[in-house]
């Protein structure tokens, strides 16, 4: 009996540390790498210190657009401890949600569910001063645009990749994008039961390296006077869309780049994405009659002509092959100089020229100028218009690219080949930022310059375009007594083989003080309908912006 | 006789390691419990400098709200400020002050 009773509570022994063995091979073995995890999860503390994404400032040291914490609002379900009426109630009070909208979300199915997005600072505090158990803010790095849309398309915007990350589309948050964004950091160190860290315990970090910041050529009252000015032009003059862009001719810098209309960058997905391409380094256009200071500029420099010279073929419209080359007024100057003929802006002149000059010359200088090729300038989203193959021109295209027509160009292109006159006879690469800020270590963004006119061309060019803001069509509407180098062109927009019989792009470009210019300036307006012609438009408006910046920077046109 | 004193060494000797080794235990409680609160002391300048950060960027913000150029057009306005309508630049420099003879 007490032997039976012996092995009884021998067997209960037994069972009992098999079933603990089991049970401990059950956690140490077949749970080990779960429970390891688990243990981990408890006891380490993961966290990713995020890279702070860098500004971009004006030249005065003023913000573009800088980095700031938003929050977004989740709410746990299985933690609320008030009703969701209730809470959809405190809420809609704080908050710009309506109260049953709120109640929707919270009805919905999962956990967790995301209720605000996109809090700034001031709405964080309010949601903390509720303190409703269950609620979750998540903080993320947003952009503040302290000037509003200032600069919109210079600019682009800090979108969502589709891993949900920070990345920056257009202008120079996408050029950009890789040096602003930076490097996470992460720190890992032992936390107690509180989840407190333990200062004894082990700890590991990997260092976090902020973006770099932009310093830009912008000028922040530049800016300002071209988005006014072009808001308002565009709309006096009845036009599609207009563009200015103000650069510094001695070093290629972007003083102010404005298109209008324009978008917020802080509501970019409010807005139609065409708008989000820049049309000053976007798209291409014809540029009418600006060209011909680039073809004459051409034709002095070789040699082909000077100034003074007599065109011989100017009494009247001129006919090659089929076609018939007549002036844009129908009016013809015979025995015009070389100067009187951009004075009037003469197709028929601007043919003879060109004959003079020959397609390969032309084509060469064309290419000196920049015209075919990228600018290269640190904005994403440039693109260019291609010269034809030379084998590919026939006489009337020759004729016609003297005048601007059969060509496609960006508006940046055609600043950067006058900036090369204005600065006597230097090409230099147009650029929007003047140096990175990379931890404190400044680096200076540098430009290449090629001289690609003698300077004594780029002199007597100057003395042309001072003559036809003097003496040409839109002299009624110049800076008396002021000193401008500049031309009007107004193009005619192909379309389908042929060109659209109303439509224009006018444009007006110019540099001032005309012999010690200090910014060079485009303004294109967009099938005006107030007058297809760009002394009427274009031209008033870039002398409306030119008072107002001589005045406010001190310039002395004179 | 021999074995008792010696007895009473190895006694005092216990007592003295026992005491130590309280002392070294109830010290490294001690010096946990004070690390333990050091933690929490670290959370919490951690929590006030990320205050403190979060403060100083509202600031910021605010300065440069201040500073925009919307902000001060609106100023310049509710201020009576107007723009030039007309600008004239000067053919010679005049005089203002004539010497007297």
């Amino acid at each position: 009996m007490s032997l039976s009773r012996t092995r009884l509570v021998f067997i209960l022994f037994l069972f009992s540390f098999l079933v603990i063995i089991a049970r401990l091979s059950w956690w140490q073995i077949v749970q080990s790498k779960a429970l390891l995890a688990q243990a981990k999860a408890q006891r380490w503390e993961e966290k990713v210190v995020p890279a702070k994404r860098g500004e971009i400032f004006f030249a005065d040291s003023y913000p573009l657009a800088s980095s700031k914490p938003f929050y977004n609002l989740y709410a746990f379900k299985p933690e609320i401890k008030i009703s969701y009426q209730e809470l959809a109630e405190q809420l809609a009070k704080i908050s710009s949600l309506e109260k049953k909208e709120i109640q929707e979300m919270l009805d919905a199915d999962p956990l967790w569910i995301p209720i605000w997005r996109h809090l700034e600072e001031k709405d964080r505090e309010k949601i903390l001063s509720l303190k409703i158990s269950g609620f979750q803010l998540e903080e993320e790095t947003g952009r503040e645009y302290p000037e509003a849309s200032q600069a919109a398309h210079l600019l682009g915007f800090l979108g969502k990749n589709e891993k949900g990350e920070n990345q920056g589309y257009f202008g120079l948050e996408g050029y950009y994008d890789r040096q602003l964004r930076g490097s996470d950091g992460k720190i890992i160190q032992e936390k107690d039961a509180l989840g407190r860290p333990i200062v004894l315990g082990n700890y590991r970090q990997s260092t976090v390296k902020n973006g770099v910041d932009l310093r830009l050529f912008l000028d922040r009252q530049l800016q300002w006077i071209a988005e006014k000015h072009i808001a308002e032009g565009t709309k006096r003059y009845g036009a599609q869309k207009g563009l200015v862009i103000i650069s510094n001719p001695q070093n290629g810098g972007i003083l102010a780049m404005a298109a209008y209309p324009d978008f917020d960058p802080s509501h970019y997905s409010k807005t139609e994405s065409e708008l989000f391409l820049n049309p000053a380094i976007s798209e291409t256009f014809e540029p009418g009659s600006i060209l011909k200071i680039l073809i004459m500029a051409a034709a002095l420099d070789s040699d082909t002509i000077t100034p003074q010279d007599i065109c011989p073929d100017c009494a009247g419209p001129l006919e090659i092959g089929e076609y018939t080359i007549r002036t844009w007024n129908d009016q013809y100057y015979p025995n015009s100089t070389m100067t009187e003929i951009i004075q009037h802006s003469d197709n028929v002149g601007m043919v003879y020229v060109e004959k003079q000059l020959g397609l390969e010359k032309t084509l060469a200088y064309l290419e000196q100028f920049g015209i075919g090729r990228r600018t290269g300038i640190d904005l994403q989203g440039e693109t260019t218009g291609k010269l034809k193959e030379k084998e590919y021109w026939s006489p009337i295209d020759l004729a016609t690219i003297s005048f601007g027509q059969g060509i496609a160009v960006t508006p940046i292109q055609i600043i950067q080949a006058v900036n090369a006159i204005a600065n006597q006879g230097k090409l230099i690469q147009p650029k929007v930022v003047q140096e990175i800020n990379n931890n404190q270590k400044i680096e200076k963004i540098k430009q290449e310059t090629k001289q690609i006119i003698k300077p004594k061309t780029a002199k007597q060019i100057t003395e042309m375009m001072a003559n036809a803001v003097e003496q040409g069509e839109a002299k009624w509407t110049k800076i008396p007594n002021a000193s401008i180098a500049g031309k009007t062109g107004t193009a005619q927009i192909p379309i389908q083989g042929h060109y659209d019989p109303e439509k224009t792009i006018a444009s007006f470009i110019g540099f001032a003080p005309a012999f010690q210019p200090q910014l060079t300036m485009l303004v294109i307006l967009y099938e005006p309908t107030t007058s297809p012609w760009a002394a009427e438009t274009a031209a008033p408006l870039w002398f409306d912006i030119a008072k107002d910046i001589f005045l406010l920077k001190s310039i002395n046109p004179k | 006789m021999v074995d008792k004193k010696k007895i009473d060494r190895n006694r005092q000797l216990i007592t003295v390691l026992s005491l130590i080794a309280l002392v070294l235990v109830f010290g490294q409680v001690a010096v946990f419990i004070y690390f333990g609160g050091q933690g929490a002391k670290a959370a919490q300048v951690n929590q006030t400098k990320n205050d403190l950060i979060r403060e100083n960027k509202q600031l910021e913000t605010e300065i440069l709200h201040q500073t925009s150029f919307s902000f001060i057009l609106e100023r310049a306005q509710e201020l009576g400020f107007k723009q030039a309508s007309s600008i004239v630049y000067l053919e010679d420099q005049l005089p203002i002050a004539f010497k007297s003879k």
